[in-house]
C-alpha cells in the first residue's frame, strides 16, 4: 500500500511538469532604413542609444502596451528577426526632425519598412581623407543642414573626427586620444556651414595600422531627451 | 482511542463555547494609533523614523545603488561624477543617477500624510503650540521627499492625502503625473507652512523654521534654473510634467531669494578660530566648521548625526591616504582632480587660467618642499584637499609620481607631451616608477634623502591601485585623529551637514544675479549678490571681488559655489539644473597634478600636463536631466508617462 502510493506521488509530480509552452516563437523580421528625403540614402548614426532607435508598440492585445526598442545599426538600416507576429506601431526616433509614428504595422513573414526623415545636418566627405606626415589623417567634410524647418535649425556646436582601429567607430567608441573635437560657442559654428572644412586627427598615431575615421556634428537641439550626432560615412584609412 | 475521541470532542466544545463571549479587550501586544499619536514618546518615534528616512545626500549616498541611500560603504561620492574627484573603482565615462528612488519616497510622503491626518484626533494631551510644531515637522519631510522627487523626474503625482484600498478602488489609486511646475508649488506650499509652524530653535537633528526656509531657497532656486535653463519638454494628459514656462523663472528666483534673506542675522559662517590675514587660522577654521558640529556652530542649520556604534558609515575608511590605510580596509577611493584645484586663489597660473608648473622657458619650476609649490593656496582650498607633502593626522603624505634620475640640477625640460594619458610617463628612461601598487613598487637609493618608494607612501604607481590617482587626496569631512580604529569600515560617525548658512548665501547670491540679470530692480540685487559672494570668500582666505561691478557673470557666482560646496554632494544637482553638465563632461579627460623627486637636483617639480590615468574621457549625455522612471512602477501604474527618450 505504502508503495503504491510512493509511485503514485512520484508519478503526480511528472504531471506537474506537463504544460509547456505552446506560443509561437518570435520568427518574424523587421527590417528596413531611415532614409533622408532629399537624398534617398540612409542616414548615418552609432550604435547604441545615442542613434537612432525603433520603437515598436505592440496594440494587438491593448491600448498600453510596454514599449520594445532596437536601435539601428550604424549606416542607418535595422534588421531585427525575433519579433512576435502582430500589429504594431512603430516610432523612430534619432538625429533627424521628429516623423509621426507609424501605426497598424503588421507584421509577419519578412515585413520591409523604410521611414523617410530630415536629417538635422548632412555631413559629406569632400575627398577622400588623406595621411599627413604618417601621424595624422585630415579629411574636407562639408557640413549643410538637412531641413528647411527653422524649429530644427539651433546653432552648430560640436564637430568631431573620430578615429578607430575598429570598422565601429562614432561617439559611442572612438580613441580619445587621436580623435578631433572642435567645440562652437553661440553661433560661431554656423559660420562652417556649407562651407569646405579641413580637420586633422589629434596627437602622432601608431604607424602600420588599419584606421576607420568618420566626420560628425551636432547642433543645439534635443531629440527625445538626447543631443545626437548626424554622421558621415565610414571610410578606412590604412596607414603604412 | 476512546481517550483521544474524547479530548477532540471536548476541545472543539470548548472552543466553540468560547466563541460566543465578547472579546472587547485590545490587544496589549500591538502597538496602535492611539499608542502612538497620544503620547510625546510615540509621536518622537514616528517622527525620528521620517527624519531617519529622508533622501539625504550624504556619506552613504551612492549614485548606482539601486536604492542610493543608506549604503554602509559608499565608494563613490557624487563628486566622481561631476569632476571635483575621479574614482579608483569607476566610473570610466560621464554617468546620471543610475539608483531609483521612487516607491520608497511614496513611502515616505504617505508617513507624513498619515501623521497630518491621525494625529489631530489624539492631540488633546499636546499644547495648541507642540501640535502646531509636530504638524509643520510633517510637512518638512513631505516637501523634503518631494523636491528629491521632482529634481529627478520633473513632475509626479501629487498626493496630499492618503489613499486607502480598498476603500478606493485600485484604478483610483493610479495617479497620473502632475506637472513639474505644480509640483514645485507644492513644495513652495508645504515650506512656508512649515516655516510658519516650526519653533525657531529644535532639538539636535530637527528641523526649526530656519531648515524649511533654507530649503526652500534652494527649492526654489532649483525650480528657477529649470525654467530658465531647461529645454526638454514633455506634455501627458494636457499637462507639461518635464519642463517649466519661462515666465516663471523670475517668481521662483524672488521666492528663494526671499527664503534665504529670511535666514540672515539668524544663522552666520563659522568664523570661531578664522583671523584676518592669517592664512593658517583660516584653514584651521575652515577644516574646524566641519567638526563644530554640536549646537555650538552659528552655521549648522540642519544636520544628520551620526553615532559608534548604531549608526555609522565608512568615509574615513574609503578616503584615507594609502600610508594610513589599515589591513581589510580602503584607501583613496575619490582623488580630486586638478580641474576642481585649479578654480581656487593662490596657485600659480597661465593665461587660461590652468596650473602653471613651468618657468618662461618651459622648464620645470624646482621646489625644495613639495608644500613650497602651495605656499600661498587659498586656506579653504587646503582644507578641502590634501595637497602632496601635506601634514594630515600628524604625518606627512608623501604622494609622488615616481623619481627623475636624468642628470640636470636646474633647466629640466618636461618629461611628456600635454595631455597624454598617465602611462605614458613609462616609456621614459629618465624616470624611475613603481609599476603596480600591488607587489610592482620601486624601492629607490637616492643620493640624498636616502632610500625612498618611486611612487612616496600614497602617491601614484602605473596601475595607480590604493595610492591617489590625482595627486591629491579628500581632506573635507574627514576625521581629524588619526585612531586607526576609524579607519576601517563602518567607524566613523561625524555627522552630515545638510543645510550651511554658506549655501544659503551662495543660493541668495545666485537667485539675486539671476534676478539682476533679468532687469528686476526693485533691490540692488547686483549689490546684494557681490556683498554674499565676498562674505564667503573672506572667510575662505579667497580674493575679495572689487566691487559690484566685478560680479559681471552667473559663472562667478556659479564657481564660488563650486569651491565653497565642493565634496559636498551638491555639485551634482547644480549642474543638471544650470543644463551645463553636457558642455562641461564634452569628450573631457580629467586632469591630474603628478608630482616628481628629481634625484640630482635634490628638488621636486610637479607635472600638470596629463588626464586621467586610463584615458577615460566623459561624455555627458543630456537624457540624464531627467531619471527614467522605473520600469516596475510604470508597470504599476498604466498612467504614468516616462520622461523623453526612455
Amino acid at each position: 500500500m505504502k508503495k503504491i502510493s510512493y509511485i503514485l506521488l512520484v508519478l503526480l509530480s511528472f504531471n506537474a511538469c506537463m504544460k509547456y509552452d505552446n506560443y509561437d516563437l518570435p520568427n518574424e523580421t523587421f527590417r528596413g532604413k531611415i532614409v533622408d528625403k532629399d537624398t534617398r540614402e540612409t542616414v548615418q548614426t552609432e550604435i547604441g542609444g545615442n542613434g537612432i532607435r525603433i520603437r515598436m508598440l505592440e496594440t494587438s492585445w491593448g491600448e498600453d502596451p510596454q514599449p520594445y526598442d532596437f536601435y539601428c545599426m550604424q549606416d542607418g538600416s535595422f534588421n531585427n528577426t525575433k519579433i512576435f507576429k502582430g500589429t504594431y506601431t512603430i516610432i523612430p526616433e534619432g538625429a533627424f526632425v521628429p516623423v509621426d509614428s507609424i501605426k497598424n504595422v503588421e507584421i509577419s513573414g519578412v515585413k520591409e519598412l523604410n521611414v523617410e526623415v530630415e536629417p538635422l545636418l548632412r555631413i559629406e566627405w569632400v575627398d577622400e581623407p588623406v595621411i599627413n606626415r604618417n601621424t595624422a589623417i585630415s579629411a574636407r567634410v562639408r557640413i549643410v543642414r538637412g531641413t528647411g524647418s527653422t524649429e530644427y535649425q539651433q546653432e552648430l556646436t560640436d564637430v568631431y573626427l573620430f578615429l578607430n582601429e575598429t570598422p565601429y567607430v562614432g561617439y559611442n567608441d572612438y580613441d580619445s586620444r587621436y580623435s578631433k573635437h572642435l567645440t562652437f560657442s553661440g553661433n560661431a559654428g554656423n559660420a562652417i556651414l556649407g562651407q569646405e572644412y579641413l580637420i586633422e586627427t589629434e596627437g602622432a598615431f601608431t604607424p602600420n595600422r588599419t584606421y576607420y575615421v568618420r566626420a560628425a556634428a551636432r547642433i543645439n537641439c534635443i531629440i527625445a531627451g538626447v543631443n545626437r550626432f548626424n554622421y558621415s560615412e565610414i571610410k578606412k584609412v590604412v596607414v603604412p | 482511542m476512546k481517550y483521544l475521541k474524547n479530548i477532540i470532542v471536548w476541545s472543539v466544545f470548548s472552543v466553540l463555547l468560547a466563541s460566543c463571549s465578547e472579546l472587547d479587550i485590545a490587544p496589549v501586544s500591538i502597538t496602535g494609533e492611539k499608542d502612538i499619536f497620544s503620547s510625546e514618546p510615540g509621536v518622537i518615534s514616528y517622527m525620528s523614523r521620517m527624519y531617519s528616512s529622508l533622501p539625504i545626500e550624504d556619506f552613504k549616498y551612492r549614485y548606482n545603488n539601486p536604492g542610493l541611500f543608506h549604503n554602509a560603504n559608499s565608494f563613490q561620492q557624487n563628486a566622481c561624477l561631476t569632476g571635483e574627484a575621479i574614482n579608483r573603482d569607476g566610473p570610466t565615462n560621464a554617468s546620471g543617477e543610475t539608483g531609483v528612488y521612487w516607491a520608497e519616497a511614496y513611502k515616505l510622503i504617505r508617513e507624513a500624510n498619515v501623521f497630518m491626518e491621525t494625529f489631530p484626533k489624539y492631540s488633546s494631551a499636546f499644547s495648541q503650540e507642540r501640535i502646531g510644531h509636530y504638524m509643520a515637522e510633517a510637512r518638512f519631510v513631505r516637501a523634503f521627499t518631494y523636491f528629491a522627487l521632482v529634481k529627478r523626474y520633473g513632475g509626479v503625482p501629487l498626493l496630499d492625502v492618503t489613499l486607502n484600498y480598498p476603500s478606493v478602488s485600485l484604478e483610483e489609486t493610479q495617479l497620473p503625473r502632475e506637472s513639474e511646475e505644480a509640483v514645485w508649488d507644492f513644495i513652495s506650499a508645504d515650506l512656508d507652512a512649515a516655516a510658519a509652524g516650526l519653533p525657531e530653535t529644535a532639538d539636535l537633528g530637527r528641523a526649526n523654521k530656519y531648515a524649511a526656509l533654507a530649503l526652500k531657497s534652494r527649492a526654489m532656486l532649483y525650480a528657477g534654473s529649470i525654467a530658465k535653463y531647461n529645454n526638454i519638454t514633455l506634455d501627458a494628459h494636457g499637462k507639461r510634467v518635464c519642463g517649466i514656462p519661462d515666465g516663471r523663472a523670475n517668481d521662483y528666483f524672488k521666492q528663494a531669494y526671499d527664503a534665504a534673506k529670511q535666514v540672515e542675522s539668524k544663522y552666520s559662517l563659522y568664523k570661531k578660530e578664522w583671523q584676518a590675514g592669517n592664512k593658517g587660522a583660516q584653514y584651521q577654521n575652515f577644516v574646524n566648521l566641519f567638526y563644530d558640529v554640536a549646537q555650538g556652530s552659528p552655521e549648522n542649520i540642519f544636520v544628520k548625526y551620526y553615532k559608534y556604534p548604531e549608526s555609522v558609515h565608512s568615509y574615513d575608511c574609503l578616503n584615507a591616504p594609502a600610508q594610513q590605510m589599515v589591513g581589510g580596509g580602503s584607501a583613496a577611493e575619490n582623488c580630486p582632480t586638478l580641474d576642481l584645484v585649479e578654480l581656487y586663489d593662490g596657485l600659480p597660473k597661465d593665461g587660461n587660467g590652468r596650473l602653471k608648473t613651468t618657468d618662461d622657458n618651459g622648464y620645470y619650476r624646482l621646489f625644495t618642499n613639495r608644500m613650497d609649490f602651495f605656499a600661498n593656496a587659498e586656506p579653504r582650498l587646503r582644507a578641502t584637499v590634501i595637497f602632496p607633502g601635506d601634514v594630515f593626522r600628524g604625518e606627512e603624505i608623501d604622494i609622488r609620481r615616481g623619481i627623475y634620475i636624468g642628470t640636470e640640477t636646474s633647466d629640466i625640460p618636461k618629461i611628456i607631451p600635454d595631455a597624454y594619458p598617465n602611462y605614458y610617463y613609462v616609456v621614459n628612461p629618465k624616470l624611475q616608477l613603481s609599476s603596480s601598487w600591488n607587489g610592482g613598487r620601486i624601492l629607490y637609493n637616492t643620493k640624498h634623502r636616502g632610500q625612498m618608494y618611486a611612487d612616496g607612501q600614497s602617491g601614484t604607481a602605473t596601475d595607480a591601485w590604493y595610492g591617489t590617482w590625482s595627486g591629491f587626496l579628500l581632506r573635507k569631512y574627514m576625521n581629524l585623529v588619526k585612531d586607526k580604529a576609524t579607519l576601517s569600515f563602518s567607524m566613523s560617525d561625524q555627522a552630515w551637514i545638510e543645510i550651511r548658512y554658506a549655501e544659503v548665501l551662495l543660493n541668495r547670491a545666485e537667485a539675486a544675479y539671476e534676478l539682476y540679470a533679468a532687469g528686476q530692480s526693485d533691490i540692488d540685487y547686483q549689490n546684494d549678490a557681490y556683498l554674499c559672494i565676498n562674505e564667503i570668500r573672506e572667510r575662505a582666505g579667497a580674493n575679495l571681488l572689487n566691487g559690484k561691478v566685478a560680479l559681471n557673470s552667473v559663472d562667478t557666482v556659479r564657481k564660488e559655489r563650486k569651491k565653497e560646496l565642493a565634496f559636498e554632494n551638491k555639485a551634482f544637482w547644480d549642474l543638471r539644473r544650470w543644463r551645463t553638465a553636457a558642455q562641461e563632461q564634452n569628450n573631457t579627460g580629467w586632469r591630474i597634478l603628478m608630482p616628481f623627486y628629481a634625484d640630482e637636483a635634490d628638488k621636486y617639480f610637479f607635472d600638470a600636463s596629463e588626464t586621467h590615468p586610463f584615458g577615460w574621457r566623459w561624455n555627458f549625455n543630456t537624457l540624464w536631466y531627467y531619471n527614467a522612471i522605473p520600469a516596475s512602477d510604470m508597470a504599476k501604474n498604466p498612467n504614468l508617462v516616462n520622461n523623453p527618450g526612455y
